[in-house]
């Protein structure tokens, strides 16, 4: 399994798809330094999106309860 | 005026699963996200509307496979259809 991680970071594998667990492993065993850059890359990826998804939902949920209220 | 009303429980055990499974993909775990997946898909037919809705919906931004979406899709389906009767546990892998 690692010697496939191995070549598929080599080949530059599209790690969007890859699950939370299996970034975290290549984290935590791989010693390539460029698919280490890239499982990282990755994770803040994933990370911003949430960050602003949860930013824009709180915004909109506070909008949203100060709406009820001037009822 | 008629209105379908979903049993809580349905609601809750689907946010769950898709809990765990927003966990095993990123890693995180919020009720809040579980909830806006479970709102787009319960007023979705088929796993194709549920998808293209996703991707049109603010989640789009999360990128999310579509392997993925299909594990969501299960997850709400056997909610709908009352396959899931109980909370499942997460096991995380090591």
């Amino acid at each position: 399994v690692l010697n496939q991680r191995e070549k598929a970071s080599k080949k530059k594998v599209d790690l969007s798809k890859w699950k939370y667990a299996e970034l975290r492993d290549a984290i935590n065993t791989s010693c390539d330094v460029e698919m280490l850059e890239a499982c990282r890359e990755e994770f803040h990826r994933r990370l911003k999106v949430y960050h602003s998804w949860k930013t824009k939902n709180k915004k909109r949920s506070v909008a949203t309860a100060g709406g009820e209220e001037e009822r | 005026p008629a209105t379908v009303e979903v049993d809580d429980g349905v609601v809750d055990v689907a946010t769950e699963k898709i809990n765990n499974l927003l966990e095993s993909f990123m890693g995180i775990n919020d009720t809040e996200l579980a909830q806006t997946i479970w709102e787009i898909g319960n007023e979705k037919n088929n796993p194709h509307d549920f998808a293209v809705a996703m991707d049109e919906s603010d989640l789009g931004a999360f990128g999310f496979t579509d392997d993925f979406i299909f594990d969501l899709w299960g997850a709400l389906n056997d909610a709908k259809q009352g396959r899931l009767k109980k909370a499942q546990e997460f096991h995380e892998q090591f």
